[in-house]
């Protein structure tokens, strides 16, 4: 069975050139390919895929500052799969967020990102929201094969969402954000005279549907892709310039 | 060999999972597996070998889907009142290391800047359900005498979430263990047209995945197969 990395270094085979808007300019992304090598164990030591053989040996990329050793699948082995080999030897992959498809990969905007998770792309595709864009995400991301059910890495957690429940959710939360920030709903800590321009029954039955969902990742994910009415998302403060 | 119903009353109502499937074969394989060879259980050698040959057909009934043999067990149905996430924080215990010479006057150096030791902030999703409920088709004496050994479900068990104050095994007239009432999916089946990958029998962290159709219960199955 391949693996999301394995899936996402085809991926990226398909697309080695990647144009990502940053600060407002195109700037074009070059992958590279390794140099992969004979490998002795027959399993990756991050994703538990299949090697073949082939990729490449796990001290070359797995130092001991290498903090997420808990995604390790396979701790016996000393190998890396050609898929994990080839993306931890691409450092820039980790500063964006990541959508591989049958097609190739991209690196979408937060805007882009809310059209995707609300009609996802047919067949089978990954997807990972960068946050801080300091971390790999590859190994955190799922393959997804429907439409209907979907799994989505946002930073360090896997958030299952179903699309017709996001956009009822996008649909409740995002007139909100007229009014209050998104701090304001994820935290429930309001401004009292934003609950009074807001209307205070309009705050109550909003409130009853976000209050069950705050500390859920799913809420996260429904602020994280929010758009402000009339108001780029990737141009907000709360971007800080970044596309992730 | 026959279909029963297993019920897990929470003792604090808190459990950290990671995702809401929780097979109860999991949990008993590792009881079996403590019966059996408790030597085994903390080997380094984990993930093969052992774990992979441990036979439950005695305790669980076998069902075979397309080529591949799991336990006929459902996943954990549950009513999640409030679900969160909790942060715990990872340290590395100085004392300790310097207490029992793992650094300090032999020279030893860890690093704890960066990688394994690294100091972290790891957060963890908490569920707050007052009771668990599965399906199974098992040897009831042999399953209970296996519970008996399981005190705490879930992830995060050291840190006390998930610990069970009652176990409930009770005969079943229908067999819910795959395909629950109106034929709706109760556990992850393995199925060229499956929407996740996923592992179908324990132990469920070994890389060992098969493409798989997911239970999606509609809410009021849920609530009738809970009361």
């Amino acid at each position: 069975m391949i693996t999301a990395p394995q899936f996402i270094w085809d991926a990226l085979l398909k697309t080695p050139s990647v144009t990502v808007q940053k600060a407002g300019k195109p700037k074009v992304i070059e992958y590279k390919c390794p140099d992969f090598e004979q490998v002795p164990d027959a399993r990756c030591w991050l994703c538990g895929g299949d090697t073949g053989g082939i990729g490449r040996l796990k001290k070359r990329h797995i130092t001991k500052m290498f903090s997420d050793t808990e995604y390790a699948q396979e701790n016996r082995s000393e190998s890396l799969c050609v898929g994990c080999g080839g993306l931890l030897s691409n450092a820039s992959m980790r500063f964006y967020s990541l959508l591989a498809t049958e097609k190739g990969i991209s690196h979408p905007t937060r805007r882009e990102w809310r059209d995707i998770l609300l009609v996802p792309p047919q067949g089978i595709w990954a997807g990972g929201l960068a946050i801080s864009c300091q971390k790999h995400l590859f190994y955190r991301m799922t393959l997804n094969f429907s439409a209907v059910r979907c799994i989505v890495a946002l930073e360090d957690f896997r958030v299952l969402y179903q699309p017709g429940h996001l956009d009822w959710l996008l649909g409740r939360v995002e007139p909100m954000l007229a009014v209050f920030s998104k701090e304001e709903i994820r935290t429930g800590q309001y401004r009292q005279n934003r609950i009074r321009e807001y209307g205070l029954k309009a705050w109550q039955k909003a409130e009853a549907i976000i209050h069950p969902l705050r500390g859920n990742p799913l809420l996260d994910l429904v602020l994280y892709v929010a758009v402000k009415k009339g108001v780029d998302a990737d141009a907000t403060a709360e971007d800080n310039g970044r596309t992730g | 060999m026959q279909p029963l119903r297993i019920t897990a009353e929470l003792a604090e109502g808190v459990i950290s999972a990671i995702d809401k499937s929780l097979p109860i074969d999991g949990p008993l394989a590792w009881a079996l597996m403590r019966q059996q060879s408790p030597g085994k259980m903390y080997s380094p050698n984990y993930g093969t070998g052992e774990w992979t040959e441990l036979d439950m057909s005695e305790i669980l009934s076998p069902v075979t889907v397309d080529g591949v043999t799991f336990n006929a067990c459902s996943w954990a149905i549950f009513e999640p009142l409030k679900e969160y996430i909790k942060y715990r924080h990872r340290r590395f215990d100085t004392h300790y290391a310097e207490k029992y010479g793992i650094v300090g006057k032999k020279g030893r150096k860890i690093i704890t800047a960066g990688g394994t030791f690294k100091t972290r902030r790891i957060p963890q999703v908490v569920i707050c359900t007052e009771k668990i409920t599965w399906f199974c088709v098992g040897d009831r004496e042999r399953i209970e005498d296996l519970l008996l050994g399981i005190e705490y479900l879930g992830s995060h068990r050291a840190a006390g979430f998930g610990r069970v104050g009652k176990w409930l095994v009770k005969p079943w007239p229908h067999d819910w263990s795959v395909y629950g009432p109106d034929g709706h999916l109760m556990r992850a089946i393995p199925s060229p047209q499956g929407d996740r990958v996923c592992s179908v029998r324990p132990p469920y962290w070994t890389p060992e995945k098969h493409r798989c159709l997911i239970p999606d219960l509609p809410d009021a199955v849920m609530e009738d197969l809970l009361s």
